[in-house]
Parts: structure tokens; sequence; C-alpha cells
């Protein structure tokens, strides 16, 4: 059994309060393995992208515990939280926020530089070379289609060696052979560098580029999928919604 | 269209406040202006009105507005005024001793007034005037009676801690320098309020003890018109009664003449605070240009959307247009209530200084209203006019998109033009220096000129500022890494707006910088003459020039161990049209302690005859052998040019000898005594007993080199600190600038911040980045503003060397200073944007869009 990257315990995620209350997480206890690639998937409002959010450090939980290795996210102030950012976590967003005033180098570098830490060169041109942007790195954003502007948010996401890279919906804004790209290259960097990556998605074809599938369903964990196909994972979709409407009482 | 414009505007009330604020102002300067000086011409009209008579009988030629460092000595006899108590239709007839030269010591041994409102001196009496009301009245005590008994205007008297009973110290101009005399009265003005004046009332006999040497004469005659006799017809029947040399002048007329001068002098002070205010609105108008353009930006969707929905370009712009209006009006009726206080803080600062308005309330007339709201709105208008062209241009399919970047124009245009504005500008500089024009024509070129290199920098200034900042990114790099590297950036991001938010600063210390060389100059210049000139060893003079009493000079000359000495009289006399300030002098004493340069002529100035500076010989066409006639409020003098010399600090622009005070009928009094030490004495020692010699008046000071060239800089120090404290309005609204361009940037710059602090930025570095753009701005605005700054002192400094300032000096310590503070205004400026970016959530600003 692989060793844990990030586990959650009973967490519970709520908005609200009294009636108006919303549980977006009601008890959602998980565990990311190392070296794995993970999907999160679920039907709107199912809570995934909260999950994603709570276990990256970047959104706070109601109830219950997150940890990023052995470290217990609870435990720690907002200087702590950048740190733990800053040096364990890496991430790709569904919009690629790429800051624009810099070049695609200088946005690959921008975490470790703002840590003040020197890059890896033999990694840095390992993650270069694997995202294929070689010939683009003094190109600012502006200059830049969709996909490569994304795989200049996967190199950065990388170059820092984080323990795990959250990716949310990372192929959202993109046609699908770009999409296709950005997904081979989060599979290659888990093959090949054993990175833990987590994705949340709700493109059953972006799940089947993954080891496991982790489905939610009203804040709650209802099924899992290893060595998912596109096929599969649809099949489970659609058995899942049905579920759901009909647990609502439709 | 209306309500979504309001409705806009009033969704983001603190950025209206903020862009507002500018305007705020910039138009409280323009109404507080105008406020104060129109209380200021109420309380003066309510004095002039409140004192003339029906009719008074004076010296022809008197000038109310001529210069006052001559005391008329030509009076009336009584002879004269029995005769005109027959005047018929004269209700009352009043001889009146005028005093002027007097002056109250306090209780505690300090003068009252100086170089404030004047003292006034008159013989009592009971007199209405042309109101019909006693000019004053007797509050309290009683009317003074006998040599040793004098009244005060109350508030005076509280001022200077005397209470009834007290002997009040005084010292005068005259033959009788000092006079006690027991408190007996306090006098109510009928006018209302003095604005600070003191008045001092004896018995007729007194002032005239005082004041005409003891002769039963007088200086003036007030007579009030009976019932149903107008001022007009007493004057023509006074006029059949009167001697030659005497005029009859009706109150109106006194009082328009009052008037004039002091209409003048407001004008002088309200041009002077309105050109601040202008500066202020200049410098306003940068920010409400960068406040319209960077919401416009951000709107940029929603307009795009507005026009998708089928609004027209006009329709948009239309839309930014009321915006900006209601700014205007907003702006404009908050700074009318600020001009209120403004005003309110001005009448307490002038009465620190002696003028004191405490008696009369604020003044509000339509005029500063109707004004301010016309500033106000059409700055405002004017300033959002190219941003609302801008919004026009944005396509409406922009709304379907994601990110927007609004049309950027291409700055070569404006580069263009500004160098032209600018070569322009340095072409009229240049002219102005080089070309021997008229005074006017040359100041107005050189006045034009530093405008237009002001325009034609701030044009440039996007294109100014990128080497600049690329510098000063180099700077950041080494000494913060990524962090300098992202706040270099982001300040180069939209070079518009990084120079027109430097921009407002570089005009203030533009300003501040020009003046601080012009100042630094003059008191070189001082320092450099005084060396040269001053070459006596104590100087005992009045801080503000007025005349004393001879019997000082007097009382020195008994003193062991004076060697050479000589006294001055200051005597204007008009010539041509100019008024020359004349020294009334020995001239064979000034040679003997001043080595004046005389470059045509004789050293020695006889009876009957005048020496000139070879300025004023130049001006008046003479030269030595011709005759200068010299028109003084008595009549003319006739004078032989008997030589010309090169102007010094020490003399006046003419020498005359002393008997011409006599000749022109003026009071002799000295305006300064230059004092040697005999050759075996000590100069300190002598000093003390000069001291000592004269510590009874107040109203003298003695002065070696060194106190004296002190006392002159520390005249143009306070100027140029009066003058620092009007441009420091000019800074704050640069300053608000900053906070204002730097807020709508973060917010505008919301997802990225949010990122940043994904990746692991800490809230510290995010505040120093936004600090260290703010730092590069207000650098970027304040070397642009010191260097030219520099260059216009140093154009100024040689279009008036021949005025005098000849020196040229830079204060380079108090430069260095500005940029320090610059930088300091920066920091303070990021500190609000920086929180609150800093305070950002980091989810909420990702999603935003």
């Amino acid at each position: 059994m692989p060793s844990v990257a990030a586990r959650s315990v009973d967490l519970t995620k709520t908005y609200g309060k009294g009636d108006a209350q919303v549980h977006a997480l009601a008890g959602v206890s998980i565990d990311i393995f190392e070296g794995q690639y993970t999907a999160v998937m679920g039907p709107s409002g199912s809570g995934k992208s909260t999950l994603m959010h709570c276990m990256a450090a970047l959104d706070d939980v109601s109830t219950g515990h997150v940890f990023i290795g052995e470290t217990e996210l609870s435990s720690l102030n907002d200087k702590a939280l950048t740190l733990l950012r800053r040096d364990k976590i890496g991430f790709v967003f569904q919009s690629f926020n790429l800051v624009p005033t810099l070049t695609a180098q200088e946005n690959i570098l921008l975490p470790l530089s703002i840590a003040g830490k020197n890059p890896d060169p033999g990694w840095f041109d390992q993650v270069v070379d694997t995202v294929g942007l070689r010939d683009r790195l003094g190109h600012r954003p502006n200059e830049m289609s969709g996909g490569q502007q994304q795989r200049v948010a996967c190199a950065r996401a990388l170059v820092s060696r984080p323990a795990i890279v959250f990716a949310d919906e990372p192929t959202g804004n993109l046609d699908s052979a770009s999409g296709a790209e950005v997904l081979s290259f989060l599979r290659r960097s888990v093959k090949e560098f054993g990175q833990t990556v987590v994705m949340v998605t709700h493109d059953p074809i972006a799940a089947s580029y993954t080891d496991r599938v982790v489905f939610l369903a009203d804040g709650k964990v209802v099924d899992e999928l290893l060595a998912p196909t596109a096929e599969s994972v649809l099949e489970r979709m659609t058995a899942l919604q049905a579920r759901t409407v009909e647990g609502r009482g439709f | 269209m209306l309500r979504v414009t309001l409705r806009n505007l009033f969704a983001r009330k603190v950025r209206l406040l903020l862009s507002a604020f500018a305007i705020v102002l910039g138009v409280a300067f323009v109404a507080g202006s105008f406020v104060f000086t129109d209380t200021m011409g109420s309380s003066f009209d309510n004095i002039v009105n409140g004192s003339v008579a029906d009719v008074t009988v004076r010296q022809t030629g008197t000038d109310p507005s001529g210069p006052s460092a001559a005391i008329d000595a030509r009076t009336i006899s009584a002879a004269t005024v029995e005769s005109l108590r027959k005047t018929p239709g004269a209700a009352r007839v009043d001889p009146s001793v005028d005093g002027i030269g007097l002056f109250v010591i306090r209780k505690n041994g300090k003068l009252l007034g100086g170089s404030g409102a004047p003292t006034l001196a008159f013989n009592y009496t009971d007199a209405p005037s042309a109101t019909g009301n006693p000019t004053v009245t007797i509050e309290k005590g009683h009317a003074p009676k006998g040599s040793n008994e004098v009244v005060l205007d109350a508030r005076s008297a509280d001022k200077a801690g005397y209470r009834l009973g007290d002997t009040v110290r005084m010292v005068t101009a005259g033959t009788v320098p000092l006079v006690n005399a027991k408190l007996v009265g306090l006098a109510e003005f009928g006018g209302g309020g003095l604005a600070g004046a003191t008045l001092v009332f004896f018995d007729t006999a007194t002032a005239q003890k005082i004041f005409l040497e003891g002769r039963d004469v007088y200086t003036s005659v007030a007579l009030t018109a009976a019932p149903g006799v107008t001022q007009k017809e007493l004057a023509a029947s006074t006029r059949t009664l009167l001697p030659k040399g005497l005029e009859a002048a009706t109150g109106d007329k006194v009082a328009a003449e009052v008037k004039s001068i002091v209409d003048t002098v407001l004008g002088f002070l309200n041009t002077f605070l309105l050109v601040f205010a202008a500066i202020a609105l200049v410098v306003g108008t940068f920010l409400i240009i960068n406040t319209f353009s960077i919401l416009v930006a951000q709107r940029s969707r929603e307009l795009a959307l507005l026009r998708a929905l089928g609004a027209s370009r006009r329709q948009v712009t239309r839309a930014v247009l009321l915006e900006a209006a209601v700014v205007g009006v907003i702006g404009s009726t908050l700074g009318l209530f600020l001009g209120f206080g403004l005003a309110a803080g001005l009448k307490v600062l002038f009465a620190t200084f002696g003028l004191d308005l405490s008696g009369t309330a604020l003044v509000f007339k339509p005029r500063t209203a109707v004004v301010s709201y016309a500033v106000g709105i059409v700055v405002t208008l004017l300033a959002a006019y190219v941003p609302a062209r801008r919004a026009a241009t944005i396509a409406p399919v922009a709304a379907m998109r994601d990110d927007i970047a609004l049309p950027e124009s291409s700055i070569r245009r404006r580069v263009v033009v500004g160098a032209l504005v600018v070569v322009a500008g340095v072409a009229l500089l240049a002219s102005g220096l080089l070309a021997t024009l008229d005074t006017n024509v040359t100041t107005a070129m050189v006045g034009g000129g530093i405008l237009a290199v002001l325009i034609g920098v701030s044009l440039l200034s996007p294109m100014l500022g990128r080497p600049f900042l690329r510098a000063l990114g180099v700077v950041y790099r080494r000494r913060y890494g990524t962090v300098g590297i992202l706040a270099t950036e982001n300040a180069l991001r939209n070079p518009r707006r990084t120079a027109a938010t430097a921009s407002a600063l570089m005009i203030g210390l533009a300003l501040m910088t020009t003046m601080s060389v012009l100042g630094a100059s003059i008191n070189k210049s001082i320092d450099v003459s005084v060396k040269k000139e001053f070459t006596s060893d104590y100087l005992v003079s009045n801080a503000i020039g007025l005349p004393f009493s001879t019997t000082i000079a007097d009382s020195i000359a008994k003193i062991d161990g004076v060697g050479a000495m000589v006294t001055t009289q200051s005597l204007p006399f008009k010539a041509d049209g100019d008024t020359i300030y004349a020294s009334a002098t020995d001239s064979k004493a000034l040679n003997a302690i001043y080595s004046l340069t005389y470059t045509s002529g004789s050293d020695t100035v006889g009876d009957g005859q005048i020496a000139l500076t070879d300025d004023n010989a130049k001006k008046l066409g003479v030269k030595v052998g011709d005759t200068l006639t010299l028109t003084f409020p008595s009549g003319t003098v006739k004078a032989k040019v008997v030589s010309t010399y090169e102007s010094a600090r020490v003399v006046g622009g003419a020498i005359v000898p002393l008997s011409t005070v006599a000749a022109a009928k003026v009071l002799r009094a000295d305006s300064d005594v230059s004092v040697n030490a005999a050759s075996d004495v000590d100069k300190v020692a002598l000093g003390k007993e000069i001291e000592a010699a004269t510590k009874d008046f107040p109203t003298v000071t003695v002065q070696n080199q060194q106190e004296f060239a002190e006392a002159q800089r520390a005249q143009v120090n306070q100027l140029l600190y009066l003058i620092y404290a009007l441009l420091g309005l000019a800074i704050v609204i640069a300053a608000l600038g900053i906070v204002n361009t730097l807020a709508l940037s973060v917010i505008e710059r919301t997802r990225e911040v949010g990122l940043l602090r994904a990746v692991g930025m800490s809230r510290p570095q995010l505040r120093r980045m936004i600090r260290l753009e703010a730092i590069a701005i207000a650098l970027l605005g304040t070397v642009l503003g010191v260097a030219m700054g520099i260059l216009f002192g140093l154009v100024l400094q040689r279009a008036v060397a021949d005025d005098g300032i000849t020196d040229l000096a830079i204060p380079w310590v108090r430069l260095v200073a500005f940029v320090v503070v610059a930088r300091v205004v920066g920091t303070l400026a990021a500190v609000l944007p920086a929180r609150r970016a800093a305070k950002l959530n980091v989810l909420n600003a990702i999603g935003s869009v």
C-alpha cells in the first residue's frame, strides 16, 4: 500500500446559519495516496470544489481535519498556511491565472522566487521539456494560446517539487486537443516523476487519464473506481445522477 | 441610461469620494480665498465707514495710497480752525491731531502690534462719523484729560495686559520719545471690529505736545453736516473759507480712497491664494483623469454590454460625463463647506500676525458659490472628457469576452506633441532670458515657458518614466528579488496611469524646488552683498522700516567708544511716476562708514542736490548735472544730480541731504543709525552699551553684520515656508492620487493578487510589492519635478539677476530632503491599498473576474 500524501477526516463545511444552512461537505474522509493520479468527480453542487479548496489550504473547514503529509491544517496560522502552500502544494486553475507582466519562464519560477529559492536547473529543464515550452519561455501570457498558458501553469505547479498538486477543472477552458495535451502531461508527471496529483473534473474523458476516481454527491463520498475508463466513469456518473435525483425525492 | 449611471455611481461610493476629494480641496481653496478676502473687505468697509467724517479738511496732495515711511509735517493753524467754525451748514467742527509712529508697549515690555495692524493715536473727541454714530465711545472709565491720561480701545488694552489705572508705556517717533500715561478709559470703535488696529486717545493739548511739538496746530479738521445738509453742500461751503494748501474732502471721497487701497491689497491677497488654488486644481485634474480612466477600464465589460444592448457611443460618453458632473457637484459642495472652515482658519492665522478679524462674521457672497461650482464642475468635466471618449470606443462584442483590454491608442502622438511643447517652452525661456525686452514681456515669456515645459514633460512622462523605472527596477530586483520585479512591472504596466499619477506630484515638487532654488539664491545674494557692503559695526533700525525718534541717535552718540556714526531717514518721493525711496543723510558721515561705489560725479551730496543709483538714473534718463523734480505730497522740490552710484543694500535708491526732509515738509525721524566702534574699543562691549541705550524702545533693534543678514534671510525664509505650506496642498492631492491609483489597481488585479497568495506569497511580501510600486511612482514624480525645478530656478535667477539676486545657490540638502519626503509619501500612500490587497480572500480573489 503506498503512503498517504493528504488525508481528510470527517470533513464538514457549512455555509450560512439556521434555516439557510447548506452543508457543502457533510463528513468526508478520504486518503490521497502518494504517486497516484486521483480524480474527484460528482454532479454540480456535490462539493468537489469545496473539498479541493479545503484540502489545498485555500479555505478553512467547519469541523473535521485535513492533513498534508503529517501536518494538520487547522493548527496552522495564516503565515504557516502561506508557507505550506508555497512549499508543499502546487495549483493549476481552470482559468490559467498567470501574471501578465511576467514571461513564461518567470511565471514558472514565480513560486520559487517568491520563496527566495534557487531552481534546480536540471529539474527545470526536465519540466519545461515535458510540457514542451522550450521555445516559448521568453513570451508573455498574452502571446500564448490557452493550451500553452495552461501548460505554463502546470509547469509552475511542478517546478517547486510540491508534495501534492491540485488541479481544479484544468481543461475546463480548453478545446479538446489542448485539453488532451494538459491531461497527458499531468499523467506523465505522475508516471515519470512520481508526482501526486488531485484533479477535480466533471469530464469522464479527463477522469479516464487518472489512476483512481472518487465520486462525491451531496457532500459525501459515495463511490470509488480504480483504473477508470471513460466508459466506466460515465456509467457510474449516470447511475449516481439518477440516484441523487431519486434520493432528493423527484 | 440615467438610472444606470446613477446606480453605478452610488454603488461605488468610496471611489466616488476619492475622486471627488481632489475637487473638494481645490474648490475649498477657491471658496476659502473668496470668503476670507470678502470678510476682510467687509471688516475694512466697516472701519472706513465708521471713521470718516462728513467732510474732512486736510492738506492738499494728501495721498492715502502713497508710501507710508514719511510722516507729513504740515499742520493746520488754530486760526484756520476758528474760521472754519463759521462754516454754514456745519453742525460741529472738530479739529483733529492724528499721531503716527506711536506704539504701545505691552505690560511685558514687548511691542503691541508691530508688524501687524497699525497703531493710530488721536486727540479724543465725541464727534460722529458720517454714519451719524459717534466714531468712538468710552465704554468704561472716562475721557482723557491732562498730560497724564490715556484711553485705549478695549481689545488692545486687554491684549497689552493693561487695566484701568495702570500706567501705559508708549514710544513715539517724535521729539518726545517716551510717553507714560495712566489708563483712564476703554474705548469702543463705532464701526465694529478694528481688524487688530490699536487706538490711542489723549486730550488735545497732550496730543499736540507729543506729535506737534506743543504748538497749537492740528493735522486735519472733521466737519459734521447739520440736518438736511449733504456732504457735497458742506464741502462746497467749507471750500470758500479755506486758505491755500488745504482741501475739503467729502466722507464718500475719503472712504472711496481708502477702500481702493484696501481693495488693491485684498486683490493681491486673493490672487495669491487663488494661484495656489489653481495649482491644486491642475494637480487634481490628473487625479480625476486617472480615476475615470481606471473606472472606465474596469467597467469596460459593463459599458460593452450597454453598447450591445443598443446604447450609442454618445450615450456611453454622456453616461461617463454625467458621472463626472455628479462628482463635480458633490465635490464642489463639500469644497464650499470646507472653504468656510479654511476661511475661519485663515482668520485665526491672520490674528496671530496681528490682523484680528474676530469682530467680523464670515462673509458669504453668492459670487463665491457660483465661482466654486463653476470651477469644480468644469474642471471635473474637462478631466473626465478623455476617459469618456475612450469609453465609447469599447466594442459591443467585448461584453462576451473574458479578458478585456481597452484599445490603447499609441503614445506616439502624445510624445510628439509633448516634445513640441517642451521645445516651444525652452525656446520661450531662452528668448525671454537672452532678448533685452520690457520686464513685463520677459516675465510673461519666462512664465509661459515654465508652463509649457511643465505640460510638455507631463505629456512625455510615460516615455521619460520608462528608463527611470527600469533603472529603479534593477535596484529593486537586487534588494527585493521577485517582489521588486513584480512591483516594477506593475508600475510599467500602464505607463500612462503611472505617468499621470507621478505628474501630479511632479508639478508640486517642480514648484517647490523652483521656490527653494530662488529662496536659496536670494539668501546667498543677501549674504554676499551684506558681507561686501555692510561695513558698519552696528545697525540700529526698525524691523519693519517704521521711523523712530531722533533722540535715540542722540543718546547713542553720547556713548563712550562710538566712532563714526551716521543716521539716515527713508524719504520716498515720486519722479516720472516712479516712487523712489531716498535716504536722507549726511553723505560725508555715510562715506565714512560705507564705501559706496560712485560711478560718476562727486561723493558729497549738498543742499539742493541728489545722488541716484545707476539704475534709477538710467530709468529717469538723467545724468550728472541735470536737475530733477522730486514730488512730495506737500509739493515739489528741485534737486541737481551730483553723482551716480552702484545699488547697495545699505542705502536707498537715491541719496539726499537731511535738509530735503524739511523742504518736503516731512517730520524728521530716523530710519536707521549705523555705528562704528572707535579704533581701540571692544566691539562686543559697545554693542551691549548700545543695546542698553535703546532698551526702552522695543521699536528698534541693534544688529551686527551677521544678525542683519540673518534678519533679512529670516524674512525670505518666512515667505518660503508660507509658500511651501500652500504648495503642500498640491502634494497632498498628489499623494491622494497615488492612493487612488493603487487602490483601483488592486481592485483591477484582484485575481492576480489571489494567485500570488495561492502560490505562496506572504502578506508582508504582498504589502511590500504594493509599497514598492507606490514608492516608484512617488520617486518618478519627485525626480522629474526636482530636475525641472532646478532648471526653472536657474532660469528665474538669471531673469531677476538685475534686481539684486546676483548669486545662484542650489539647496542640495533640501532637495535631497524632498526626495526622502517623497519616499515617505509613497510609503504612506501605499498603506491602505496594500492593507486591502493583503486582506483579500485568496479563493474569492481567484474566482473573481
